[in-house]
């Protein structure tokens, strides 16, 4: 049985998810073409920094803010030292990148052990009915919306924002008007990072403190991507939207797992039938209307 | 596969089944990245989601719902007993175990070494190095790109499955966990490692780190996957094309010292045969 408030409260939280598991991956590859597999790795660190800070006795807040500049520092010095060399081979920093993520998880593991003892979830649940579904998830889904405005913000309004696009749309030329194209590669691969580790943060309460547990969020965030089409933000959004809508219906009819492949199969279905992705689809679509008026 | 199949006929009958589901696994999945026109680095992420899916699949699949046949697949817990590769009709067969299993492996591997050196040496494989150079002048040549992209995944999906029949067999058992990412991932580094335009790096790189890291697991250290991640992290960096084209082109260098000429193709050749 469909029950509307549940499932509209499940769409919530799968939009939440995949945007939050999607948006730092997507602010790289969307700037530098680079798809950074270690993204579930930064994940995981912002998740233990914020779980070992907060195990150590500082409120929630500040102990996510930890996570979020442990994933920042990892990224700046995986970025510095790694991607930096292979800008112009996107598959070989994609192997890079994953052995890294081997790397990193296996080396957690072995010093922290195979998982860690959790922190508590914090508010309740919103009752109604004969459903509850839990507070914390319903207030990560409004940050997740709260990100994407924001980043939009910083993109479209901001100095900084203006130089970024500049040097996705035409390095060379961004470069001739003065802009340090190598540093906003730096800058951007380091937001994207510390978003993997705020998605990390934010998750942490709610999941098991596990090595392995950035894999939790690799198809949600590699399958909005690739979905999502060149245009960032707004595909990121519009594959949320729709791939979120998906899951919550497949989910509340079939379980978790029939979720997941309805998920793939639409992602496999949008590709072979809009091969620029969804935001390339939108931009089509408004020019066709623009064309007739 | 060759547990429904209980006799020693089921067995040599459930190895091509078994290949044949593979087969159609990567043509199914290739037909529609590739002739959705899906490139580069779209392809690995669509396969990598694949993986995940059918673990997080065939991990819940512990309920006696999920059978075929008789066999259940049992979820986390894998499907034990799975019989020896036997060839042959009831009576006169061989059975695969120990040394002998280890032959017809070394044989196979033979085989499909020199298979795919045929090939690769063949029309077709100067099709597939033409896509993998420059798929625009492949295409203006008149291939079709898609096709032969979808041919070399689908032969790639058809061998892997010989491969997890071997595997299988091997340990008598199966689980969820070759549907990891780490061991879905680990054939990219031993290609990368040996050199992903060699043949034979491949198999020489696959030998030498699968023997360095049963050797460290056999010690007990827990730092095998950090190891072999930080070589392919090198490699990738240090010596992009691989290890064994790396030593092949110094050889080369070293032996064109040697004999004083820098050219080893035979005299009367111009020098650069195809402009870039």
């Amino acid at each position: 049985m469909v029950n509307g408030i549940n499932l509209f409260f499940q769409f919530l939280d799968s939009f939440g998810f995949i945007v939050l598991a999607a948006i730092g991956l997507a602010v790289i590859f969307g700037m530098m073409g680079v798809i950074n597999l270690a993204h579930g790795e930064l994940i995981m660190i912002g998740a233990y920094g914020t779980t070992l800070v907060a195990n150590a006795g500082a409120p929630l807040v500040l102990a996510m803010a930890a996570g979020v500049l442990a994933a920042a520092v990892a990224g700046l010095i995986i970025e510095r030292t790694i991607v930096k060399r292979l800008y112009h081979r996107p598959l070989d920093s994609m192997v890079a990148t994953w052995a890294l993520g081997l790397a990193l998880t296996q080396v957690v593991r072995i010093i922290f052990g195979n998982s860690l003892s959790g922190i508590g979830l914090p508010f309740g649940a919103i009752r109604f009915g004969a459903f509850s579904y839990s507070m914390y998830r319903t207030v990560l889904s409004v940050v997740a919306l709260a990100l994407l405005v924001g980043a939009y913000l910083v993109f479209t309004r901001t100095e900084f924002g203006i130089r970024a696009r500049a040097t996705i749309q035409d390095a060379d030329t961004a470069r001739a008007m003065g802009v340090d194209t190598d540093r906003m590669y730096t800058s951007t691969f380091v937001i994207g990072c510390a978003l993997a580790g705020l998605t990390g943060a934010l998750y942490a309460p709610a999941l098991s403190i596990v090595p392995g547990m950035g894999s939790t969020f690799l198809v949600e965030a590699f399958v909005a991507v690739v979905t999502g089409g060149t245009s960032v933000l707004l595909g990121t959004t519009l594959a949320a939207g729709v791939l979120g809508s998906a899951d919550a219906l497949f989910t509340n009819l079939y379980g978790t797992f029939i979720g997941q492949v309805a998920m793939l199969i639409l992602a496999i279905l949008i590709l072979r039938f809009l091969p620029t992705g969804l935001s390339g689809a939108l931009e089509d679509l408004r020019e066709r209307i623009g064309g007739e008026n | 596969m060759s547990l429904n199949l209980g006799s020693t006929l089921g067995i040599t009958v459930a190895i091509p089944v078994a290949v044949a589901v593979a087969t159609v696994v990567a043509f199914v999945l290739g037909y529609f990245m590739f002739y959705g026109r899906v490139t580069g680095v779209f392809v690995a992420i669509i396969t990598l989601v694949t993986t995940v899916v059918m673990q997080t699949f065939m991990a819940q699949t512990a309920g006696s719902e999920w059978a075929i046949g008789d066999v259940k697949l049992g979820g986390f817990n894998g499907m034990p007993g799975i019989p020896n590769v036997a060839l042959g009709v009831e009576g006169v067969s061989i059975s695969f175990r120990g040394m002998t299993f280890y032959w017809l492996v070394l044989v196979l591997l033979v085989v499909t070494y020199l298979g795919a050196r045929a090939l690769v040496n063949g029309r077709f494989g100067y099709a597939m190095v033409g896509v993998r150079e420059d798929e625009d002048r492949i295409e203006m040549l008149g291939y079709d790109v898609r096709r032969v992209k979808l041919t070399v995944f689908t032969l790639g999906g058809a061998i892997s499955g010989l491969s997890g029949v071997l595997y299988a067999s091997w340990g008598n058992y199966i689980d969820p966990s070759v549907f990891t990412l780490t061991f879905a991932t680990l054939p990219v580094i031993w290609v990368t490692v040996g050199g992903r335009e060699s043949l034979l790096g491949a198999v020489l790189a696959t030998v030498a780190l699968e023997w360095f890291r049963q050797q460290l697991s056999i010690t007990g250290s827990e730092f095998a996957l950090v190891v072999v991640g930080l070589l392919l992290l090198f490699i990738v960096l240090v010596v992009p094309d691989g290890i064994v084209p790396y030593v092949h082109e110094k050889g080369l260098g070293a032996y064109r010292k040697y004999t004083g000429t820098d050219d080893d193709r035979p005299a009367g050749t111009p020098q650069e045969e195809i402009a870039e």
